[in-house]
């Protein structure tokens, strides 16, 4: 008995690298970013991330994202389902977004009792490490269920987090109530921040930028040894690149991708902005 | 009892009502003299005045022993010490309180005071002195001057029982020792003075010594008024008080251009002028004046003229008016602490600044700083306001520390700690520390963990300010006339000028700033918010590795305190 063909799907606030899913055969949905009256598929080609980052500082409403329509998740879905006995379809926390909804809707109508629907409870690329994981066991001939446990098992030893540049789209989003704790009216802040289950929690009022970015280093070199690492940025490539090359001690800096955050987490980051995310080595390691 | 001769009256011994009346002296011979000891600053600059805190550190004894008509010597030097350690007020004051406190132990049993008990009485109060000093004790201060005065005495009550005599020997001593200050201590020479402190203890003795031989206590010197006015903004001011309402800059292009020549004109056309150039084909100009046209014009003449900013500040001012700091409510606490919590006591002087420390989780402000340093009294009575436990004291000032430190220990009930923050960008430092500590449900209650992140937090920043020179001063290759602006960084003299904008600027040129991000300038009570933020305009463009933030400080003779980091 040949195992069981199983591939992976999931959406564009991931932040898998293109060519990480290229090679592993990830399907990624891409979101929807709206930018005025105009949308755009957050697809790297009707609006590249570079892009997206070189107009935020200049917007004077910020972009919001939604979910794909649901014709085009049907149809991206319905492509994977012909070549596949089983979907793994890893989303973006339900109580952000409706794409777990979009994801559930398609997968009733193309592929019925042939898919298994998982909220990842992670954005960017604390969702995107669940992801690749799911589709290297996939590939290694893994079935749905050492799949979940492997999933289940690689969640608590996620992490992300961000270092901010400004406060200012969290004030203009309105989004300031967990950003409260961190803000300052009277001196400039550079927050850094934990991303958990999709929550922010603010960890730290910094003053600049460069000891934010000293203190998110640290926090990787407190948390070695690691399994996964990669760099996060919102149009801030040289940053990320020296932010990982810092962590060369920790992790090879050969393996840990270079990412821009997805727009739904960047309109409220803001542009310039740095992070990490992670997955720490379980303990039987 | 011993009768008094014309020119040395013998004293064998004292009666407490008689010691009563050499501590008055000493108190009064000092008061004739504390400007004096004021001037003796290392620094030109305007700050805790050791002349007034000894003074106070004095009056505040005094004021226990004033009414007390106990002639047990005993009696009389426990009160006077206890009040000289709850007054006391800046490092000197508290070093002065601690020589007390040591002659009222030696001298707990005493009715009399004879030549053996003042010598027993001098060696305890060095021993208190040196113990209250920072560690290690540095030489050249009044520490040498009183421990040398005291030795002498020691050798001399062998075979001399008069306290007359005795106590010529310690003011000689004293003196001697004094002048050989500025051979100990190199800040000392390099400023020409001598050390304050030990200059205030020996005209307490001098004036203790001329009662004993019944010498007059008015000084041979004119006394003039002391009072510092503490300098507030004016309410709104008018277009002339405002001054030159156009601030201009422009950016001029051209071949060898004579950058110092264009600064001399730009300098005469207005205020707050600032030329910096990248060799000799770009020259950036901002100045104030009252004619715009005037700037654009000159510059035209001599290239090309691009990137012209002019802003009506007046204008901006008056929209501005009442909606500034003054119209703000008062400073006040913005967090809630628990008995459990760690919590935080700061020292800032200006309404601005203890804003800024209330709203990073300061439990209470005690006001003072440079020019008024609080006393041990003030400190702990702030201390026992605060509900919690654990508490940590910020002195921003290195002259506070030692009150800090008298405080911490009167507060037997709490668990006190001070981190030494010398200055008020080390203190704010320190403070984002504690406010993140204190957002974090494992930490806050953590004193051992919030005191060493505070204390690490002290070295991120480098603190410089501009301020006016209270005297001449030839220092660190700087001249500088009473007077003039100085900028100083790091304890470093480093410019000085006549123009606020021009010197502030030359400051910030001394920061470097491939290691540094932000520059963020608290300006002060005499600065107007407006003229402050187009400054920092003007350095964001000038110094473009650097951010910079404006910061209504409010503090007082400070124009502007720099925080580097």
């Amino acid at each position: 008995m040949t195992a069981p063909v199983i591939k992976v799907i999931t959406d564009s606030v991931c932040d898998v690298p293109v060519d990480v899913a290229a090679r592993l055969d990830i399907t990624v949905v891409p979101a929807v970013v709206n930018i005025g009256q105009e949308s755009y598929l957050d697809d790297g080609i009707q609006i590249t991330r570079e892009e997206f980052y070189r107009r935020l500082p200049t917007l004077r409403e910020l972009p919001t994202t939604s979910a794909c329509p649901l014709g085009v998740t049907q149809e991206l879905m319905a492509a994977k389902a012909a070549e596949a006995d089983h979907l793994i379809l890893i989303t973006t926390p339900a109580h952000l977004s409706g794409i777990y909804n979009t994801f559930h809707v398609a997968a009733e109508a193309v592929a019925p009792g042939r898919y298994t629907l998982i909220d990842s409870g992670q954005i960017t690329m604390g969702m995107g490490f669940l992801v690749i994981a799911a589709a290297e066991a996939a590939a290694a001939g893994a079935d749905v269920a050492a799949i979940r446990a492997i999933l289940d098992q690689m969640q608590p030893r996620i992490h992300v987090f961000g270092a901010l540049n400004t406060l200012e789209n969290l004030r203009k989003s309105g989004r300031i109530g967990w950003a409260m704790a961190i803000t300052s009216q009277l001196l400039q802040i550079k927050p850094l921040i934990e991303v958990t289950q999709g929550k922010v929690t603010p960890l730290a009022r910094i003053r600049t930028f460069k000891r934010a970015t000293e203190r998110l280093r640290q926090l990787a070199l407190d948390l070695a040894p690691l399994e996964r690492l990669a760099v996060l940025h919102t149009g801030n490539p040289e940053g990320a690149e020296a932010l990982r090359d810092s962590l060369a001690a920790v992790f090879p800096p050969a393996q840990t991708p270079v990412v821009h955050v997805n727009p739904a987490l960047g309109t409220h980051v803001a542009a310039r902005g740095l992070g990490i995310a992670l997955v720490t080595q379980s303990q039987a390691n | 009892m011993t009768e008094q001769t014309t020119t040395q009256p013998q004293h064998l011994t004292l009666d407490g009502q008689q010691l009563k009346g050499l501590l008055l002296a000493g108190m009064a011979w000092l008061e004739q003299h504390y400007q004096i000891v004021n001037q003796l600053n290392v620094f030109p600059v305007p700050d805790g005045d050791t002349g007034i805190n000894m003074l106070l550190t004095m009056q505040s004894a005094w004021a226990e022993i004033a009414e007390l008509e106990d002639t047990h010597v005993g009696q009389i030097m426990r009160k006077f010490a206890r009040g000289a350690v709850n007054g006391s007020r800046g490092n000197s004051g508290v070093i002065l309180s601690q020589i007390w406190r040591g002659f009222s132990v030696a001298l707990r049993e005493r009715e009399i005071l004879d030549a053996q008990a003042f010598a027993e009485a001098c060696q305890t109060g060095v021993k208190f002195a040196y113990d209250a000093a920072p560690k290690p004790a540095r030489e050249g201060t009044i520490l040498t001057v009183v421990r040398e005065a005291s030795e002498v005495v020691q050798e001399c009550v062998e075979n001399e029982r008069d306290l007359t005599a005795i106590m010529a020997r310690f003011v000689e001593q004293a003196n001697d020792a004094l002048i050989r200050t500025p051979d100990m201590l190199p800040v000392l020479k390099e400023a020409g003075v001598v050390d304050s402190g030990g200059q205030g203890l020996t005209y307490i003795f001098e004036g203790m010594l001329r009662r004993l031989r019944g010498e007059s206590l008015e000084a041979e010197m004119e006394k003039s008024a002391s009072v510092v006015p503490v300098r507030k903004p004016a309410p709104v001011m008018s277009a002339a008080e405002f001054g030159h309402p156009y601030d201009v800059q422009l950016l001029l292009r051209g071949q060898e251009l004579d950058v110092a020549k264009i600064r001399a004109a730009i300098e005469a056309m207005g205020d707050s002028a600032i030329v910096t150039s990248d060799g000799e084909s770009t020259v950036k100009i901002h100045v104030h004046v009252y004619d715009p046209g005037r700037p654009i014009s000159y510059a035209s003449r001599l290239g090309v003229v691009g990137d012209v900013v002019v802003e009506n500040m007046y204008e901006q001012y008056l929209e501005n008016v009442g909606a500034g700091p003054l119209a703000e409510p008062p400073p006040a606490p913005a967090v809630e602490l628990t008995p459990e919590d760690v919590a935080v006591l700061a020292i800032a002087p200006g309404d601005g600044l203890a804003r800024i420390f209330y709203e990073q989780g300061a439990a209470r402000l005690v006001s003072g700083g440079q020019t008024m340093n609080p006393s041990t009294e003030e400190i702990f009575a702030a201390l026992q306001e605060i509900p919690s436990e654990k508490i940590v004291i910020l002195p921003n000032n290195s002259n506070v520390i030692l009150a800090a430190q008298q405080a911490a220990r009167k507060a037997r009930d709490k668990t006190v700690a001070i981190v030494p923050s010398k200055n008020i960008p080390q203190g704010i430092s320190a403070m984002l520390f504690y406010a993140n500590a204190h957002m974090n449900e494992d930490q806050r209650h953590d004193m051992d963990t919030i005191v060493r992140g505070m204390r690490e937090s002290l070295d991120l920043v480098l603190s410089g300010e501009v301020t006016t020179a209270v005297r001449s001063v030839h220092m660190d290759g700087v001249r500088a006339k009473a007077g003039q602006l100085i900028g100083l960084l790091e304890d470093r003299l480093v410019v000085a000028g006549d123009d606020l904008a021009q010197v502030t600027s030359d400051l910030v040129g001394a920061v470097d700033a491939d290691e540094y991000e932000l520059v963020t300038l608290y300006y002060g009570a005499d600065v107007d918010g407006i003229k402050a933020r187009a400054l920092g305009e003007v350095l964001e463009s000038t110094y473009g590795d650097l951010s910079f933030e404006v910061i209504y400080g409010g503090q007082p003779h400070y124009h502007f305190l720099l925080s580097v980091e």
